[in-house]
């Protein structure tokens, strides 16, 4: 009974571990992209264009004779910037608008959670589509185009735990010893509503740098030659009869990217929310 | 219940309103001036240009005119001319938003249709090979970005196998079998998206639902495990699968723009990343509002829908 109990733990702690560690080696990646790839990520060499796989270059080259591992490689930074970029907004506008609306009631809670519901009624990338065509490309407009838009989703989160805890016990204990608003929003429900934040800002990672990728994608991402994986999937297409890596590659690397996030961020609400650890 | 509709009617009005008033103001609230972001830095900026472009667009009005002005205008559906061309901006969606409720319904059913069986197998094996598989694609369906899936599509059954047109579009009046094979694929890039939400959360109500004490009753009453997990248990867990769809209706809607795109799909999104491109404004802002407010539609289905569905949710 006992070791099936911690077999299963383990197991679980297993997810949050790998899934980490992946996460951790791009966070390593985006950091020192100098140290892991073999070459630089804007050099062309035209003699060698859409090539295969060979020594000189691991994952082939590009349609101007660049090397598809480098810009990988430093692809990462700009996707992964954008990313915390985005959800640190969205992390502290969604927690305030969130906690505000939950924890008030009358026209502090309508006004944050009606700006909330119009803000959902705009799918991301075609608010983003529109921003970004009229404001223009670059990395800045991006996270602050991406912020702005998940605020209304974390303040979804944040509201919802906010209600479940405004009239527990503890919340009341803040009051009862004349605690003012800002001490008990910050003292008392910040702290106990931390572990679906911290759950909803993982995922959010995940569709952040789908959001930039798409973007980039579409041409209204990153400005090129700087690498973005969007971008030469986007450009990679236009080759990929003759030289499929090009797609390939890049596809495969956001595709694991974006999926650690996301079982990262399961394996957390699993390992944060006691309801589902006793769980078979 | 009555008085819930009634409710939920009104919300849905006063959304469309600020919904509206957003989209319209939106340049304004950018940082620069409207004008110089509709022309963009490339045009030079003649004195002459911008006073004109300002008269035309109405941008010399006070900004709560224009809003003002504009909000009237869509109760006559009036969403303006487009800038480039002249044409009524409410034409140009009449013409392409069919074109793009094709795929977007057909990727709905395709993902609902395979995905809630697969929810229901996954839980009902929960922790054993047909769970981890059927989890497996739901996992791969909701990381793989849409436009990955449909350059490989495109890959696979359009440039290698030949099986379906890798892109473009023929109307159903025009040629019906012509108009399904070039739907095959943009539906099934969609759909798949779809299908990986919809078994997640399948899956996990089904599981919350089989944990009830209702069915653990229904079942030590001696009634049949099948009858239980259908009659019982499927459809309590499907009711929040049907606000699910609602909600992630937007990040399907977002989505139909890199599918329109991959496919070379005429239908609004394909509109609005042309009018991004030669910047009208007047049209980006028209289907945006639109996109919104199909959102906004849905959402009010599934709300009632919901409350047909769970009697509880109208006495809240």
């Amino acid at each position: 009974m006992v070791m099936a109990l911690t077999g299963r733990r383990l197991r679980r702690r297993w997810r949050l571990v790998a899934t980490g560690l992946v996460i951790a080696f791009f966070l390593l990646v985006a950091f020192l992209p100098e140290v892991f790839a073999p070459r630089s990520p804007t050099a062309f060499d035209t003699a060698r264009r859409l090539e295969g796989p060979s020594r000189d270059f691991p994952f082939g080259t590009d349609d101007l004779g660049r090397d598809i591992l480098s810009r990988i490689i430093h692809g990462a930074r700009p996707s992964l910037i954008i990313a915390f970029g985005a959800v640190g907004i969205a992390v502290v506008g969604g927690v305030t608008l969130g906690m505000v609306g939950g924890y008030y009631r009358g026209l502090w809670e309508w006004l944050p959670m009606r700006l909330v519901d119009v803000m959902l009624c705009f799918p991301p990338i075609v608010l983003a589509i529109l921003i970004v065509g009229f404001l223009g490309p670059g990395m800045a407009n991006l996270v602050m185009v991406i912020g702005f838009l998940y605020v209304s989703r974390m303040a979804r989160v944040v509201h919802g735990a906010t209600l479940s805890i405004r009239d527990s016990d503890y919340v009341e204990a803040h009051r009862a010893v004349g605690a003012g608003g800002a001490r008990i929003l910050l003292r008392g429900i910040l702290p106990n509503i931390m572990a679906p934040v911290i759950v909803q800002a993982t995922l959010m990672l995940g569709t952040a740098i789908l959001v930039e990728s798409g973007l980039s994608f579409l041409g209204l991402g990153v400005p090129p030659p700087a690498p973005s994986w969007g971008d030469m999937i986007g450009r990679g297409r236009t080759f990929m009869l003759n030289s499929p890596t090009g797609v390939v590659f890049p596809s495969v690397t956001l595709m694991v990217v974006v999926l650690a996030f996301n079982l990262f961020g399961d394996a957390l609400r699993d390992h944060l929310d006691p309801r589902l650890r006793g769980a078979r | 219940m009555r008085a819930y509709v009634a409710r939920r009617v009104v919300t849905a009005l006063g959304l469309t309103v600020l919904v509206g008033i957003l989209a319209r103001s939106l340049i304004h609230l950018l940082p620069g001036d409207p004008v110089s972001l509709i022309l963009g830095s490339e045009t030079a900026v003649d004195p002459q240009v911008l006073r004109t472009v300002r008269a035309q667009l109405g941008l010399d009005r006070p900004v709560y005119a224009q809003v003002a002005s504009w909000i009237g205008g869509l109760f006559r559906l009036d969403l303006g001319q487009a800038f480039s061309t002249g044409q009524p901006v409410i034409e140009i969606i009449a013409e392409t938003l069919p074109r793009s409720l094709y795929i977007v319904v057909g990727g709905t059913l395709v993902g609902t249709l395979l995905g809630i069986p697969l929810g229901v197998i996954a839980a009902l094996h929960r922790n054993r090979p047909l769970d981890w598989i059927a989890s497996g694609i739901a996992a791969l369906g909701i990381s793989t970005p849409v436009f990955v899936v449909g350059t490989l599509l495109v890959l696979i059954f359009g440039v290698e196998l030949r099986w379906f047109p890798a892109s473009g579009y023929v109307g159903f009046s025009e040629d019906p079998s012509a108009f399904f094979r070039r739907l095959t694929l943009p539906v099934t890039t969609l759909g798949f998206g779809m299908l990986a939400l919809i078994e997640r959360m399948t899956r996990s109500t089904m599981l919350e639902v089989l944990g009830q004490d209702y069915v653990r009753t229904a079942r030590s009453k001696g009634l049949d495990r099948r009858r239980v997990v259908y009659r019982h248990a499927l459809a309590n867990a499907l009711v929040p699968v049907v606000a699910l769809v609602g909600v992630e209706l937007g990040t399907l809607l977002g989505r139909t723009v890199l599918v329109e795109y991959i496919f070379n799909w005429p239908g609004m999104a394909t509109m609005l990343l042309r009018a991004v491109r030669f910047r009208d404004y007047a049209v980006a802002q028209g289907i945006v509002l639109v996109i919104s407010l199909i959102f906004i539609f849905v959402n009010l289905l599934a709300d009632l829908l919901y409350a047909l569905l769970d009697p509880r949710i109208r006495y809240e």
